[in-house]
C-alpha cells in the first residue's frame, strides 16, 4: 500500500472534499485503500484455465457466487460465472498481469488493468449498519453479508462491489468517475454519527458546483 | 393559566413541565405529554375549524389517526405544516396553530351564511349542476370556488428540512404496538428473529396507554413498561414510534414514515425532520386496531359530539374531561366505559341513551350501579346547539332502529358521546389486494384472504377483549417467527360484553332528506341524505357514490365515514353490506411528506456527477461546464474579457494554426478480447474489420435491428486478437451492454470477453499542426515521424515516463495525436504536456470548439446530428457498410426494406446560409416554400448549427428530404421571430474536403 498522493500519482478520491482527522468518537470510519486492479475473466469449468491462475496466485479462484478468497498478496472477488476482480500490492499489477498472461497463453481467457477505474473505500465504526441502511438496499446485516462475500449492488445512485472484511468493516469498490459523487452522498449521510477519513492522503478540496 | 377541563391528578402528562402554545392567535398552556387536541380541550377550547362545504363550526371528534375536523396549519413561514391532526401533533412549547379555514375567524365564518342559506340547495354535484353554464365560464366559476374550498396552505418557499430513508430487512415485521402488537413482537423477538416492531404514536402502547384494567395482576401500564424494556433489551428487534406504516406492498415490502423532529418544533430541529423507512419482511403482523364508529344522527358534527372511547383516552391518557355534563348514546356495552370514566373524573353523566331494548352486559350493570341512568331503547335523533352542545334530543326506537315510536325529549348537556361500534383499520391488509369482508357477529369490515405472508392479531381481526389481543397476538407473533405458540395465559378480568346492535343511522321525526343535517363523513361533508341522493340519481356502485359525494375522500380516506356510508347505501340499494362492499383502500393510510419520498436525492445528491482524473486542472482554468450524460466535461475555457464566440474563435484557430488540447476521457471504452473478438466486431459494425492489423485504428458505426445509427467510435487493434473500443460519451454503457446481450445471448458460442475500461484511461486530444512537436519532447520512445506513424496509426510508448497508448486518430480533421495513459497518472501527464506547448500557446478547448472543427469536416455526432431514424445510408455513410462480409452484422437486413431503401428519405446534408453573418438556430425547421400557407410542408430540421471562424461563415447540418439529389437548391428556415433565413444545401465537408491536414 502506498500513499495515494505523490508526484506522478493521484489516486480516485485525492480530490474529494474530505479532511484526515484523527478524530475518535465518529460514528464512521473511512480510508481509501490503495491497490492494484485486474479483471480476470475465464471459464471457470475449464481446468487448464484453473491452474494456470493457480500456479501464478498460489491460490484457488473463488467458484461460488458471492465468494471471495484471499491470500497474504492477494484477494479475489467472485464476479460472475467468468468473471473475478485481483487486487495485488499497487505497483505489482503490470507484472502480476504479465505473468497470468503467460500462464494463460492460448487459452480463452482476458487480464486486464483497471487499477485507475475504481476505488478502494474501507468503512468502518459503530454507525457503519445504519449508514449502510442509508446508501444500501441490499441487506447489509453480518447474517446476511458475512465475511468474505462479495455483493455487486448499489450505493445511493452509483454502482458499489461490497465485501465484509474480517474484522467487520466493510470494503466498497466504487467507480473512479462516480468518487466524487459517492463521497458527497457519504458525507452527507454519514452527518449525524460524525465521519472520521484516515490515511488517506487528500492534498486539496474539490469543486463540485459548477456555473 | 387555568387548564378548566384538566384534572389535577392521573394521566400520562407532566404536570411540571407547562408547554405555552398559541391557537388562533391566542396563548394557551398545556403540559409535556399533552397532544394540541388534548391541550385545547383542556383548555375548553372546541371550536377548531369550520367544515369543508357548509363551513359549519366543527370540533375535536376523536383521539387520534381518525379525527376527521381537526386540521390545523402548523407554524408560519418555509416550515409551515398544512393540515396534521390536532390530535396527532404533540405540543412543543412555542406551537403556533391556527385553524386551516373559517374567515375571517372560525368563530364568525361568512361563508357560513352561505353553507346556511345555500345549505339545503348545496347537495352533491352542486358545483356542477350550478355552474355548468355557460361551459365557457367555468375556468371563472372555478377561480372562486377554490379559493372558499380546501384545507390549509402550503408554503410557497423551498422546504429547509432534511429527510432521509433508511432500507431494512426483517424476519417479522409487527405493525401497531397495542397489545396484540407488543405481544407478538414479544414472542417474535423472543424467538430470536429480527424484529421492527412500528408505531405511530410517541409512546408504544397503544389502547395500554389508556387503559384502567389489570393485566396479571399488574395495571396495564406496569405491563407495558416492563413488556417496553424486555423488547428494548433485544439487541434483534427495533423499535420505531413516531412511525405510521403508510403503505403494503408486494413482496412484504413495507413504507413507513417516521417524525423524528416534528413534535420538537421548528426552531429546535437539526438533522432529519422526517425519515421513510424502506421495509422488507419475511412475514407481517398487522396489529392495526380499530377504530370507533360515530352515529349518525342529526347535528352530529356540532363540537361537543365525539367517540367515547376518545372522551376515556382523554380523560385517563391527558386528564382531561372535555364537558361538564355528559350524555352517551351507544349501540354496544364500550358507551358504557366513557360513562364510567366521566363520573370517575368527578363530572356529570346525564344519561346513557343505549339503542338496544336490551343492556344487561357488565359494563351496563356497573354504570347502573354507580348510579347512571340508563334509557335503553332510545336515540339521540338530534343534537342542539349553534356554536356548541347545549343539548340534545332523543327519542323512543323500534327494535331494528329505523323508526321513531314515540315522544321526543330534550336533555340538556354539553358532551355527547357515541359508540356506534367497531371498525378494524383494515387499510394495511387492503394495500395488498384483499378486499375486506363484512362480519355480521362483529359488525365490521374484516381482513380478507391474506395474500402474502400476513397474520393478524387484535382489534383488527375483531379480538375486542384486552386478554384475546394479547393471547393472539402472542400466537401470531410466534407463528410469524416460525416457532411453536406458547402457552401463556393472560388473566385480564371479566371482560365479557353483551351483542352490539347493528346500527348505522339514527332516524329522525323528520325524512333523511328533511332532517337536520346527519353528518356520514365530517371531513367532506357528506351527509346521509346526500348518499340517499346520489343512489336516487342513478349512481349504484360504491365507487361512483364515493365520487359524487366525495365521502372518503381528503387526508381522511373515510376512517370513520366509510362503513356508515356503505351501510346506508346498501339500505337505500335494497342489497346487503357484504353486496355493497367497500372503496378500494390505496396507500397512503396518512398524509406523507414530498419531502420523505425525495430523500436526500435532491440538490447535489439529485443525480451522480462524474469528472475526469483532470476536473480540477479544468476548474482552477476556469472552464465553463457541459453536461454529456452524467459527465461534466470542459465546454470553453473562456479568457478574461472574452464572450463565449470570442473564446470558440481563439480556441478553434488555435486548434487550425499551432495546436490545442482536449480531455477527451469521457469517450466509452471497452477492452475486447479472444479468439473471436474480430469476428464479433463484423457482427457488431457495419465495416469489415478482417484485415485490420495490429497496430491499426478503423472507425466503425454501429446500428440496431432496425438499421438506424446506434453508436459510433474508432476501435483499435492492440494484437491479433485483442481489440479497443471506443464509444459515445453517453452511449458507453448502453453498448456496453448491447455487446454482452448479443454475445450471451445470441453468439455464446463466440470466444470474446468485454471489460469496461472507461475510468482506467484518461484521453487527451493532441491536436494542430503542431501537436507532433509538442508530443515530442515527452516522448523519447515511438518515432512520432509521418512516414512511421501515419494517420490511423496505434502504438504503445511512454508519455512524460508513463506507459501510454498513442493514437493517430482526428476528430478535427488535423494532424493529432490521442494519448492515452491510466487515470491516476493522468493529472501529471495532462500537466506535463501543458508545460511541453507552452512555446506553441498550447491552447485547452472544450466540447463546444470540438463541435465546431469536427463540423467544420462533416463528422457526424450520434445523438445530435442522428436521431434514431436515420441509417448509415441517410447520414450519406454508405461507404463504411460492408456489402462483403460472410456473416451478416446487426442492422444489415432492414437496409433492405422499402422503406429504408426510399430516394426521398430526410437526408443528412450541409446548409450554407445564404447570409454569411447568419446562424440558423439548431432545431429550425426547413421548408420548401417559404411563402406556403401554415401548415406548411416541412421537409426536415437543423441538426448542427456554428460560427466558423476558419470559413468566415455560418455553417450547418440538417436533415432534408431527398437531400443528396438537392444540392445546391435553396431551402428556407422560419423562425419564430419571424425572419426567415435561406440556406444552400451543400456538402457537409466544409473545410479541407481531400483531407490533407489530418495526413501531414
Amino acid at each position: 500500500m502506498i500513499k495515494c498522493h505523490s508526484e506522478t500519482i493521484r489516486t480516485p478520491l485525492c480530490d474529494a472534499v474530505l479532511a484526515i482527522t484523527s478524530d475518535t468518537n465518529a460514528g464512521i470510519y473511512m480510508r481509501e485503500n490503495t491497490f492494484g486492479h485486474l479483471n480476470l475473466r475465464g471459464n471457470p469449468t475449464d481446468k487448464a484455465f484453473l491452474s494456470s491462475i493457480e500456479t501464478v496466485l498460489a491460490l484457488n479462484l473463488p467458484l461460488i457466487p458471492c465468494s471471495s478468497v484471499r491470500s497474504d498478496v492477494f484477494s479475489v472477488y467472485w464476479l460472475g460465472p467468468s468473471d473475478w476482480l485481483l487486487m495485488v500490492p499497487i505497483g505489482t499489477e503490470s507484472q502480476v498481469a504479465a505473468d497470468l498472461r503467460d500462464s494463460l497463453m492460448g487459452q480463452h481467457s482476458a487480464v486486464v488493468d483497471i487499477s485507475s477505474a475504481q476505488a478502494l473505500v474501507n468503512l468502518s465504526g459503530v454507525k457503519l449498519p445504519e449508514l449502510l441502511q442509508k446508501a444500501i438496499v441490499y441487506d447489509c446485516d453480518p447474517t446476511h453479508l458475512p465475511v468474505g462475500k462479495v455483493v455487486q449492488t448499489t450505493f445511493a445512485k452509483t454502482g458499489v462491489t461490497l465485501c465484509r472484511c474480517e474484522d467487520g468493516s466493510i470494503d466498497l469498490i466504487i467507480c473512479r468517475s462516480f468518487s466524487d459523487y459517492f463521497t458527497l452522498w457519504l458525507r452527507d449521510a454519514s452527518a449525524e454519527y460524525g465521519l472520521a477519513v484516515v490515511d488517506a492522503c487528500l492534498s486539496r478540496p474539490k469543486v463540485s458546483a459548477q456555473t | 393559566m387555568s387548564q378548566p377541563n384538566r384534572l389535577s391528578v392521573g394521566g400520562r402528562i407532566d404536570r411540571s413541565k407547562p408547554i405555552e402554545f398559541s391557537f388562533n392567535k391566542r396563548s394557551y398552556e398545556g403540559y409535556a405529554g399533552d397532544t394540541l387536541a388534548s391541550a385545547l380541550l383542556a383548555n375548553g377550547v372546541n371550536l377548531v375549524g369550520r367544515s369543508f362545504k357548509y363551513s359549519r363550526p366543527r370540533g375535536i371528534m376523536g383521539h387520534g389517526a381518525e379525527e376527521a375536523n381537526a386540521l390545523m396549519q402548523l407554524g408560519q413561514g418555509a416550515v409551515t405544516v398544512p393540515n396534521p391532526k390536532a390530535t396527532q401533533v404533540e405540543l412543543y412549547s412555542g406551537m403556533v396553530a391556527t385553524s386551516t379555514n373559517g374567515w375571517p375567524s372560525v368563530e364568525f365564518d361568512l361563508m357560513a351564511w352561505l353553507g346556511k342559506l345555500g345549505g339545503p340547495f348545496m347537495p352533491p354535484g352542486f358545483y356542477y349542476k350550478t355552474f355548468m353554464f355557460p361551459q365557457a365560464w367555468w375556468l371563472r366559476y372555478e377561480k372562486f370556488i377554490r379559493k372558499a374550498a380546501g384545507f390549509g396552505h402550503i408554503s410557497q418557499q423551498p422546504d429547509p428540512d432534511i429527510y432521509d430513508k433508511l432500507n431494512h430487512y426483517c424476519d417479522v415485521m409487527v405493525i401497531g404496538a397495542g397489545p396484540a402488537g407488543i405481544s407478538a413482537a414479544l414472542e417474535a423477538g423472543r424467538n430470536g428473529k429480527r424484529v421492527i416492531l412500528a408505531d405511530e404514536q410517541c409512546e408504544l402502547g397503544g389502547s395500554l396507554l389508556a387503559s384502567q384494567q389489570n393485566i396479571n395482576g399488574a395495571s396495564a401500564s406496569d405491563w407495558l413498561g416492563t413488556a417496553v424494556t424486555e423488547l428494548a433489551s433485544m439487541a434483534n428487534v427495533v423499535l420505531l414510534s413516531r412511525t405510521t406504516v403508510f403503505g403494503y406492498y408486494d413482496h412484504n415490502f413495507l413504507a413507513a414514515l417516521e417524525q423524528r423532529t416534528d413534535h420538537l418544533g421548528p426552531t429546535a430541529v437539526k438533522g432529519t425532520r422526517q425519515r421513510l423507512h424502506r421495509i422488507r419482511a419475511k412475514a407481517v403482523v398487522l396489529a392495526t386496531g380499530a377504530i370507533e364508529r360515530p352515529l349518525v344522527f342529526g347535528n352530529n358534527d356540532l363540537p361537543g359530539v365525539m367517540l367515547a372511547q376518545s372522551v376515556s383516552a382523554y380523560i385517563n391518557r391527558y386528564a382531561v374531561v372535555p364537558g361538564e355534563r355528559a350524555l352517551i348514546m351507544t349501540s354496544n356495552d364500550s358507551g358504557y366505559q366513557a360513562a364510567l370514566d366521566i363520573q370517575s373524573a368527578g363530572r356529570t353523566v346525564v344519561a346513557v341513551v343505549d339503542c338496544r331494548y336490551h343492556a344487561e352486559g357488565r359494563l351496563a350493570q356497573m354504570a347502573r350501579a354507580a348510579g347512571i341512568e340508563v334509557i335503553t331503547g332510545h336515540g339521540v335523533i338530534e343534537a342542539c346547539g349553534s356554536h356548541s352542545v347545549t343539548g340534545a334530543v332523543i327519542a323512543p326506537l323500534d327494535q331494528a332502529g329505523d323508526q321513531i315510536t314515540g315522544a321526543q325529549r330534550s336533555v340538556s348537556c354539553d358532551l355527547i358521546a357515541m359508540a356506534g361500534g367497531w371498525s378494524p383499520v383494515v387499510h394495511l391488509s387492503c394495500h395488498t389486494g384483499s378486499r375486506p369482508v363484512w362480519d355480521e357477529q362483529l359488525i365490521g369490515f374484516v381482513p380478507g384472504p391474506n395474500v402474502q405472508q400476513q397474520y393478524c392479531a387484535g382489534a383488527v381481526v375483531g379480538h375486542y377483549t384486552l386478554a384475546h389481543a394479547l393471547s393472539g397476538g402472542a400466537a401470531v407473533g410466534a407463528e410469524a417467527a416460525g416457532a411453536k405458540v406458547p402457552e401463556i395465559h393472560f388473566d385480564c378480568g371479566d371482560e365479557t360484553e353483551a351483542q352490539a346492535q347493528a346500527l348505522f343511522l339514527i332516524p329522525h321525526s323528520k325524512s333523511v332528506s328533511r332532517a337536520p343535517k346527519q353528518f356520514v363523513d365530517f371531513q367532506n361533508d357528506v351527509t346521509a341524505a346526500g348518499i340517499e341522493l346520489a343512489i336516487r340519481e342513478g349512481y349504484e356502485s360504491i365507487e361512483h357514490i364515493k365520487r359524487y359525494t366525495a365521502m372518503g375522500f381528503g387526508t381522511d380516506q373515510g376512517k370513520t365515514a366509510n362503513v356508515n356510508g356503505v351501510a346506508i347505501a346498501a339500505k337505500a340499494l335494497h342489497q346487503s353490506i357484504q353486496a355493497t362492499g367497500t372503496t378500494i383502500f390505496r396507500p397512503a393510510y396518512t398524509p406523507v411528506t414530498f419531502g420523505a419520498l425525495a430523500g436526500r436525492d435532491v440538490g447535489s445528491l439529485f443525480d451522480p456527477a462524474r469528472y475526469t482524473a483532470t476536473h480540477q486542472w479544468h476548474v482552477a482554468q476556469g472552464a465553463k461546464f457541459e453536461n454529456v450524460g452524467q459527465w461534466k466535461r470542459p465546454w470553453y475555457f473562456p479568457k478574461a474579457g472574452e464572450t463565449m464566440q470570442q473564446t470558440l474563435n481563439r480556441e478553434c484557430l488555435a486548434v487550425r494554426n499551432s495546436v490545442g488540447i482536449m480531455d477527451a476521457s469521457t469517450l466509452g471504452k471497452i477492452d475486447i478480447q479472444g479468439t473471436d473478438a474480430r469476428e464479433f466486431l463484423n457482427r457488431i459494425y457495419t465495416n469489415d474489420w478482417s484485415n485490420l492489423k495490429p497496430g491499426k485504428c478503423r472507425y466503425g458505426l454501429m446500428l440496431k435491428e432496425d438499421g438506424m445509427v446506434f453508436d459510433d467510435g474508432v476501435t483499435t487493434c492492440l494484437s491479433e486478437n485483442h481489440f479497443l473500443m471506443t464509444t459515445t460519451t453517453g452511449g458507453a454503457a448502453e453498448v456496453l451492454a448491447w455487446l454482452e446481450l448479443w454475445q450471451q445471448t445470441e453468439w455464446p458460442e463466440l470466444e470474446v470477453y468485454f471489460t469496461s475500461v472507461t475510468d482506467h484511461w484518461v484521453t487527451y486530444s493532441l491536436v494542430g499542426p503542431n501537436s507532433r512537436k509538442v508530443l515530442e519532447q515527452l516522448c523519447n520512445d515511438v518515432d512520432l515521424s509521418a512516414e512511421a506513424f501515419k494517420f490511423m496509426d496505434y502504438k504503445a510508448g511512454t508519455v512524460a515516463g508513463i506507459p501510454a497508448r498513442i493514437c493517430r486518430i482526428s476528430f478535427t480533421g488535423e494532424l493529432s495525436f490521442e494519448v492515452n495513459v491510466p487515470a491516476n497518472q493522468g493529472h501529471f501527464v495532462w500537466q506535463q504536456i501543458i508545460a511541453a506547448g507552452e512555446a506553441y500557446d498550447i491552447t485547452p478547448y472544450g466540447t463546444e470548439s470540438m463541435h465546431i472543427l469536427r463540423a467544420e469536416k462533416g463528422y457526424i455526432i450520434v445523438g445530435q446530428d442522428t436521431d434514431g431514424s436515420l441509417t448509415p445510408q441517410d447520414c450519406g455513410m454508405d461507404w463504411i457498410v460492408s456489402k462483403t462480409k460472410a456473416f451478416s452484422f446487426i442492422g444489415q437486413r432492414s437496409l433492405h426494406r422499402s422503406d429504408t431503401a426510399r430516394s426521398d428519405r430526410k437526408q443528412l446534408v450541409g446548409l450554407k446560409p445564404k447570409d454569411p453573418a447568419a446562424i440558423i438556430p439548431e432545431g429550425s425547421q426547413i421548408v420548401m416554400d417559404p411563402n406556403q400557407q401554415i401548415p406548411m410542408d416541412m421537409v426536415g430540421h437543423v441538426t448542427s448549427s456554428y460560427w466558423s471562424v476558419c470559413l468566415d461563415h455560418g455553417i450547418a447540418m440538417g436533415t432534408v428530404k431527398a437531400g443528396f439529389s438537392r444540392m445546391g437548391e435553396t431551402v428556407y428556415c422560419p423562425l419564430v421571430d419571424g425572419r426567415t433565413l435561406a440556406a444552400e444545401i451543400c456538402s457537409p465537408v466544409f473545410y479541407d474536403p481531400n483531407g490533407e491536414r489530418h495526413h501531414d
